[in-house]
């Protein structure tokens, strides 16, 4: 679904990608790991159009070249992200949030009505039909995360990219979530690429894992392999020695 | 026909025009570098300089200690204005702050305008009595001449502070990182002030050679700020050499251009030389 | 969610049916009617950068010089093919619009902020008030030139009022057009949703697949529009038409207080502001012409340090403040804040 070769990005002199590839299947949910500065969210950012690679970067997304393309056209083919500090629309009801993911986030052009019934959809999916007509700022982090993950879902994505969505949240938060994803791809047949911190959070829930380091993949392979690899040992020694 | 000496006798006015622009350009950058305010009243203080000082000649003072006490007048009105207003806008941060300081300086200048029109609704002029000095084939008038000698002195003293003294240096440290500042225990306020009240002094020069040169109304308050705004696209909005060099060549630019399409058009390649940089060059204007 | 066709409908007609009777009782007063009329102008000028300002987070100050240019292309246009100027002001509009989309497009495509727009569109304000009184031919200079367009006069004599009255029900018509499409547009259209994600979070909202520049290219001209026609029909108010009529001091220094006024995103805000501002105006006219400047200077020092969401929505606060004084130490006000939602 999502084939990348070469991925490469720059800023200056400083190179943050340096030739990654990846693949993601259908119905795959693959995680994304690795040290502090990695270049994780540098990826995200250049998969969905925030940054421009460099030049022999290339990106297909359902075998449609996505290099050229910008943000908003990358999501409406299907491939929607959430952010590691969480970005809802604060002002705006869970609702109209939910609603601003189906409205825009879809290629079609859809009625009001059915971008409604989506979004009503999408926050039950989350559990948050509730909470509709608060505004969105007013909800507590975890539900603000929850609600970010609502909006992609009421767009009917393919893939979505998350980017930290575990952090700061307790470990029944935390295994909640981790249930969500889990439901996403069986329920919904959204594939996930994962970018986590909290190991407890993929661990259960990753088919695969990818390992990036000075923006460099340095392993790849199941939980359980990349578990008792010795390089990604050796990248959060060297790293979180302390 | 024009003749090589009226392009030399132009050059000359231009650079005098472009040394107003030069002190308006700095005043405006350094109190952006410092503190981010854009201050949209800088026009004002160059006016209000100009008028104190046309008005105490009229009131019989020789022309140089009503100079001196137009730009001291000017300094004192900057305190006032850092301790007040800008004490105010410096409670908030980032970009919320950048866009108070732009509406609470345009409140200012139209408060300052609306308030002189009543008390000094004439056009001033300071005028220096200096006799046209000539070079070789050109004539240059001698107001243009001191202009620009007067300027060159005041930037290169400004220079020479910024760069050899110890407030000098921390004033570029702060430009450069306000933590840093703090930490080796600077008062980022207190220089903000100093500075602001030395741009209002630079700004009043402007307006003062300016009315030496024709004359100066309140109506040019707002006139002498987008000059200012001007200069400070197209050098830079945080460089200070930047703003001396954008002002010199807009200056000479300007008048050139008076001299052969007209006053309006020449004011239009101002402006349009500032879209141009904007659309071009975004980022200097950026924080 | 409102389900009907445009929200606050009934509202709008309450409010234009009391513009509709304000004149009634001073039809004789040229003076009143004109300071209606300025209200209704000023609220037009202020609609136009709610939208855009307010809802598109695009500071506009060239408002007086492209409703300049609207004015006169509207005259211009008439006069060069000897049409009726109920032609050229559709191009006029049609003009701006294309003019402000652009500013617009580029500035969204260069990713400026909202302080970078400010400050391109300022100058864009410069070029055009020197142009007005550079291009003599086409603009008569600093003199201009009569502008008694649309030929109201003989409306009003067939109706036996005052030409102004005319003019003032010409300007509530647009008006209200405006108003409409105000309400369509920010609350019951996906322009709306759009506009809001894009004023709260660019990046999230183009990570939802929004596509900004397109929405802010909208929101441009449409402004440039309204813009366009406010400027006509001020030249018109005045019957004659000069630079000074639009320039920054004139139009978008006041249109700015006016919305701050009456209270930025607020549907009514521009129409409140312009009350407030124009009351003050005329209040002022009599007992202190001369410090008309000055105390708009020193108002727009106050709004923007102290009254940033508005006057009413101050006054709103204020008088909440008083309840729960009144209500004797209420701690549980947050409480049924929540159990409301």
């Amino acid at each position: 679904m999502l084939k990348a070769a070469n991925i490469r990005k720059k800023f200056g002199g400083l190179v943050a990608i340096d030739g990654v590839d990846l693949e993601i299947g259908r119905g795959e949910i693959v995680a994304l790991i690795g040290p502090n500065g990695a270049g994780k969210t540098t990826l995200f950012n250049t998969i969905t159009g925030v940054l421009d690679p460099e030049e022999d970067t290339e990106i297909t997304f359902n075998g449609e070249d996505i290099v050229a393309l910008d943000t908003h056209e990358i999501a409406r083919s299907g491939l929607l992200r959430t952010f590691q500090i969480v970005r809802v629309f604060g002002e705006m009801t869970v609702f109209e949030n939910a609603l601003a993911g189906a409205l825009f986030g879809s290629d079609e052009s859809i009625s009001q009505e059915e971008a409604e019934e989506r979004a009503r959809e999408a926050l039950a999916f989350v559990g948050l039909e509730e909470k509709a007509e608060m505004e969105a700022g007013n909800l507590p982090i975890a539900q603000q995360k929850q609600l970010e993950l609502a909006r992609t879902v009421a767009s009917d994505p393919d893939l979505v990219l998350l980017d930290e969505i575990a952090s700061g949240l307790t470990p029944g938060e935390i295994s909640e979530l981790s249930n969500t994803i889990r439901r996403l791809r069986d329920e919904r047949g959204i594939s996930v690429f994962w970018i986590e911190h909290i190991m407890d959070a993929i661990m259960g829930t990753a088919d695969r894992i990818i390992v990036l380091k000075s923006g460099r993949k340095i392993a790849e392979g199941t939980p359980e392999e990349i578990q008792n690899d010795e390089a990604v040992a050796e990248a959060y020694l060297g790293e979180d020695h302390s | 026909m024009v003749t090589v000496s009226t392009l030399a006798a132009l050059a000359v006015d231009g650079l005098a025009f472009g040394a107003s622009l030069a002190l308006l350009g700095v005043g405006i950058t350094l109190v952006y570098g410092l503190g981010e305010v854009l201050n949209l009243a800088i026009g004002a203080f160059a006016v209000i300089a100009a008028i104190t000082a046309a008005l105490l000649v009229d009131g019989g003072m020789s022309l140089p200690i009503a100079i001196l006490a137009g730009l001291a007048f000017v300094g004192v009105f900057g305190l006032l204005v850092d301790r007040t207003l800008l004490s105010l806008v410096y409670r908030s941060e980032g970009e919320e702050r950048i866009l108070l300081g732009i509406f609470t300086t345009l409140g200012l200048t139209v408060l300052l305008e609306g308030i002189m029109v009543n008390y000094v609704s004439s056009r001033y002029s300071l005028p220096l009595n200096i006799s046209p000095i000539d070079v070789g084939a050109t004539v240059v008038t001698g107001t243009s001449a001191v202009s620009i000698v007067v300027t060159a002195v005041i930037i290169a003293v400004l220079f020479l502070f910024l760069n050899r003294t110890f407030l000098g240096k921390a004033t570029r440290t702060i430009f450069q990182d306000e933590r840093g500042a703090r930490l080796v225990g600077i008062d980022p306020r207190k220089l903000r002030t100093l500075v602001f009240v030395l741009s209002a002094v630079v700004a009043g020069l402007a307006g003062i050679l300016a009315a030496a040169r024709s004359n100066v109304s309140v109506a040019n308050s707002f006139q002498f700020t987008t000059f200012a705004l001007i200069v400070s696209i197209v050098g830079g909005i945080r460089s200070l050499v930047g703003a001396v060099v954008a002002g010199l060549v807009l200056g000479l630019i300007n008048t050139y251009a008076n001299f052969f399409v007209g006053s309006y058009f020449a004011t239009i390649i101002l402006f349009g030389a500032a879209i141009v940089f904007l659309l071009v060059r975004p980022e200097v204007m950026s924080s | 969610m409102n389900t009907d066709r445009l929200p606050g409908a009934r509202s709008l007609a309450l409010v234009g049916i009391l513009f509709v009777i304000a004149p009634l009782p001073v039809l004789g007063s040229g003076y009143y009617i004109g300071v209606l009329s300025r209200i209704l102008l000023f609220a037009l000028f202020a609609l136009a950068l709610n939208i855009v300002f307010g809802h598109n987070d695009q500071l506009f100050l060239f408002m007086g010089g492209l409703g300049g240019v609207g004015a006169y292309t509207t005259a211009l246009v008439a006069d060069s093919f000897g049409v009726t100027p109920w032609i050229g002001l559709p191009v006029a509009a049609l003009l701006c619009g294309v003019i402000a989309m652009s500013v617009s497009w580029v500035s969204a495509r260069r990713r400026f902020t909202v302080i970078l727009i400010s400050i391109l569109t300022l100058n864009l304000q410069l070029v055009f008030s020197e142009a007005f009184i550079g291009a003599r031919d086409l603009t008569g200079g600093s003199t201009g030139f009569p502008y008694e367009l649309f030929s109201l006069s003989g409306v009003a004599d067939a109706v036996g009022v005052p030409t102004a009255v005319v003019l003032y029900y010409l300007i509530l018509a647009f008006l209200l057009a405006g108003m409409v499409l105000y309400l369509w547009l920010i609350k019951s259209s996906r322009y709306g949703i759009a506009f809001e994600a894009i004023r709260e979070d660019e990046l999230a909202a183009e990570s939802i697949g929004i596509d900004v520049v397109r929405y802010k290219a909208i929101a441009g001209f449409i402004a440039g529009v309204l813009i366009a026609i406010a400027g006509t029909l001020l030249a018109r108010e005045a019957s004659y038409i000069t630079p000074s009529i639009f320039t920054f001091l004139a139009v978008d220094v006041i249109a700015l207080i006016v919305l701050i006024v009456g209270g930025i995103r607020r549907t009514y805000g521009p129409i409140v502001g312009a009350i407030i501002v124009e009351v003050i105006e005329a209040a002022l006219g009599t007992y202190a012409a001369n410090w008309r400047t000055a105390i708009f200077g020193g108002l727009l020092i106050i709004l923007f340090l102290y009254f940033r969401s508005g006057v009413i929505v101050a006054a709103e606060d204020l008088l909440e403040d008083w309840d729960i004084s009144l209500g004797g130490g209420n701690g549980g006000t947050p409480t049924e804040a929540d159990a409301e939602s």
